[in-house]
């Protein structure tokens, strides 16, 4: 060993830090699998952060912190609540039918407060209809429940800032979930280069934390996240802004900056996360849409949505033996559409949604798929994607295609094709990918979504066909270091017909959008010049649509 | 192996690779907070996927593999560039040799990991090629590479 490896070896890590070590901890922890003393049955805490800012904002964060087996949060106790302590008999319970439990610790819901009216006794007094309810549906009680409610009107900035116009200011809201840690609040005014107005400071999760901003008509937006057991650390993941400048929901999720704030596709992730409790909350400028009032909590082995109601502004439970209203509301979600071919995959024709959107639609449609008491290993969704294309490219015939991956490794792929050619393709393990598609502005005209699994593995075929009726779109080619070309052929096949194999492709499918193509051929090419085209059991949708721009 | 053992053993395993975890973690995304979301993610993802897991002798090697996905992940989501003068890795901590930290900083996360990998874990490059998804000679080049660029680093600096 040279001078220099031993300097390598000696001088450039630390020890852990101690807060790495707590970081650890806390990580095994929210596993179930490190060993806590049991807790005593009583009330506990209801951790409340409120933050008021300036003279019209708040945003209220409440922590409640329940243990075990407290008395008065029980089904039936009497709380002081006017709200039923127990579902309504008649009511809709969307439950998922195989035995969900909590495998963590935290339960983090949201509600909306359009009036600005809620206390903390209505933060409280919904945890105890939350914890009933989960009591009535047979799920264990959370250690902790989370109250999210944020008032979402009235904007006064900080005087030295003059935006007199509050109607075109979103606030943004970062929350962390830790016990001392309060919201973290932004307001960045409605306008193209995502510039923080006003923002608290917080440490580590200063403005740099900022979700952004979209160049659209927002009105106000509730934030759905997430947030890590036991208060360590929680950061937002995914949320959804309502409004956009076509109407449509924007998907931000992971951390995003106000310099990427503009880029908000650049972090689209895949419903990969059933294992976190996750929380989606849409609001609220699109009245008419389901989805934009509704709840969507996803927990370890069982989704939950909560409509809204814009009548009763508490959070409401919604109970019914026969799931009819939350059937009800996922055919509103897929359109009424959703055509499920169920095997190791499930493919869903979700024509007439926006990608955007897909990670909800998904969570949605496998709530829906277990209820039925199946569990698809995999789920593929796509839909028409309104992405535009950058400014170099015309948008004229051409197609983009999506890769999408939910294995949660990796994130989408995205080819932009013209007249055969790749123009545009994101590359594996660019860091940088797709975030230079995004423009608001210009819509693609047609989409095509092409998926194949491969957890790290290989995309297995060099190139594909895509003929369709009435046009030949072309062929295309993915990273040829992804190829396994001594794979046989039969070995391709039985992948792309859905083996079980992790670490390759299982299933094809491909789904035209928007115009009046069928798919009449899929032929791959292996990398050694063999052809085969789509085995039996691949499954290919085929969809005749309108031109949807 | 029943879950009360197997719950202790996963938590005796993470607990000892907790070095190499935060190594792994730190030379890729040289940020505190970026460490620990992607720390917690895949203790959890690897809790979660236990089940998977056909061999447990190979389970550093694996949790290794998905933190280096879920790093990669946070990569992808946030702001690239982050100037060194300006560099702060959240930690209250001394490094060893801040010279070859800053050098260290000036590679690729792809570099860093491989360097990290080979160094301090004692992967082979063909381990390293299988952990990372390249070929091995694609491994040796970002070994040399690195090497390279650190040296004329560390050589310029010191003259």
């Amino acid at each position: 060993m040279n001078a220099f490896d031993i300097r390598m070896k000696t001088g450039l890590f630390p020890e852990p830090p101690a807060s790495y070590r707590k970081c650890v901890q806390n990580a095994l922890n929210m596993t179930g699998a490190q060993i806590k003393p049991k807790r005593r049955f009583s009330v506990a805490h209801i951790a409340i952060a409120a933050a008021a800012v300036a003279a019209s904002l708040a945003v209220i964060l409440l922590g409640v912190a329940l243990r075990k087996g407290a008395p008065d949060v029980r089904p039936g106790s009497s709380v002081g609540t006017d709200l039923p302590p127990t579902p309504p008999a008649n009511g809709t319970v969307p439950l998922a039918s195989a035995e969900p439990e909590w495998n963590g610790s935290t339960l983090i819901l949201a509600a909306k407060d359009p009036d600005g009216r809620y206390s903390d006794e209505d933060a409280g007094r919904f945890g105890r209809i939350i914890l009933s309810f989960l009591q009535e549906c047979g799920e264990s009680e959370p250690d902790e429940l989370w109250i999210l409610c944020i008032r979402a009107v009235h904007v006064t900035l900080p005087a030295n800032d003059s935006a007199d116009d509050v109607s075109n200011v979103l606030v943004l809201a970062q929350s962390k979930f830790g016990a001392s840690d309060g919201p973290d609040l932004y307001c960045i005014q409605d306008r193209s280069d995502g510039e923080v107005l006003w923002g608290t400071q917080d440490g580590a999760f200063g403005p740099h934390r900022v979700l952004g901003t979209f160049n659209g008509q927002q009105r106000w937006v509730l934030f759905g996240t997430n947030a890590t057991a036991d208060g360590s650390l929680g950061h937002i993941r995914s949320c959804y802004l309502t409004g956009g400048e076509d109407g449509t929901d924007i998907e931000f999720s992971g951390l995003l900056t106000t310099e990427e704030s503009r880029r908000p596709f650049e972090n689209s992730r895949h419903p990969d996360r059933l294992g976190e409790y996750y929380l989606i909350v849409v609001a609220e400028s699109d009245p008419e849409t389901v989805l934009n009032r509704s709840l969507l909590l996803v927990t370890e082995k069982s989704n939950y949505l909560f409509p809204i109601r814009d009548d009763v502004p508490e959070l409401q439970v919604l109970t019914s033996d026969d799931g009819a209203e939350i059937r009800k509301t996922l055919d509103a979600l897929v359109g009424g559409q959703g055509k499920a071919q169920y095997g190791e995959t499930a493919v869903f024709d979700l024509t007439n949604v926006d990608a955007d959107s897909s990670k909800a639609y998904t969570e949605a449609v496998l709530d829906w798929l277990r209820r039925g008491g199946k569990e698809p290993e995999e789920l593929w969704l796509c839909a028409a994607v309104q992405f535009a294309f950058p400014e170099q490219y015309p948008t004229d015939e051409a197609y983009l295609l999506c890769l999408y991956e939910f294995d949660g490794e990796t994130g989408p792929e995205l080819f932009l094709y013209k007249d055969g050619e790749i123009l545009w393709q994101t590359a594996g393990n660019d860091p940088y990918f797709v975030n230079t598609l995004y423009d608001p502005v210009k819509n693609i005209n047609c989409a095509f979504g092409f998926s194949a699994a491969f957890d790290n593995g290989p995309l297995a075929m060099e190139k594909g066909q895509l003929t369709l009726r009435g046009a030949d779109v072309g062929t295309f080619a993915d990273d040829s270091t992804r190829f396994y070309p001594e794979r046989p052929l039969e070995e391709l096949s039985g992948l792309l017909s859905g083996s079980k194999h992790k670490d390759a492709a299982r299933e094809a499918f491909i789904h035209p959008y928007s115009r009046d193509f069928e798919i009449v051929e899929c032929v791959f090419t292996t990398k050694d010049g063999r052809e085969f085209s789509a085995p039996d059991g691949v499954k290919v949708l085929t969809v005749k649509t309108e031109p949807v721009f | 192996m029943n879950k009360t053992r197997s719950d202790a053993w996963f938590v005796r395993e993470i607990e000892a690779a907790q070095p190499s975890m935060f190594r792994v973690a730190f030379a890729i995304l040289r940020n505190r907070t970026d460490v620990e979301d992607a720390t917690q993610n895949a203790i959890l993802k690897a809790y979660n996927r236990l089940g998977t897991l056909s061999d447990r002798r190979i389970f550093r090697t694996w949790l290794i593999r998905i933190l280096k996905n879920e790093c990669f992940d946070i990569l992808r989501s946030r702001r690239p560039v982050v100037a060194i003068d300006d560099y702060d890795p959240g930690y209250e901590m001394s490094v060893p040799d801040l010279d070859l930290n800053r050098a260290f900083d000036t590679l690729s996360p792809e570099e860093r990991l491989t360097v990290t990998l080979f160094y301090f874990e004692g992967y082979k490059t063909a381990e390293i090629a299988k952990l990372t998804d390249v070929s091995e000679g694609t491994v040796r080049s970002r070994l040399s590479r690195a090497r390279a660029s650190m040296k004329s680093i560390l050589t310029e600096k010191e003259q």
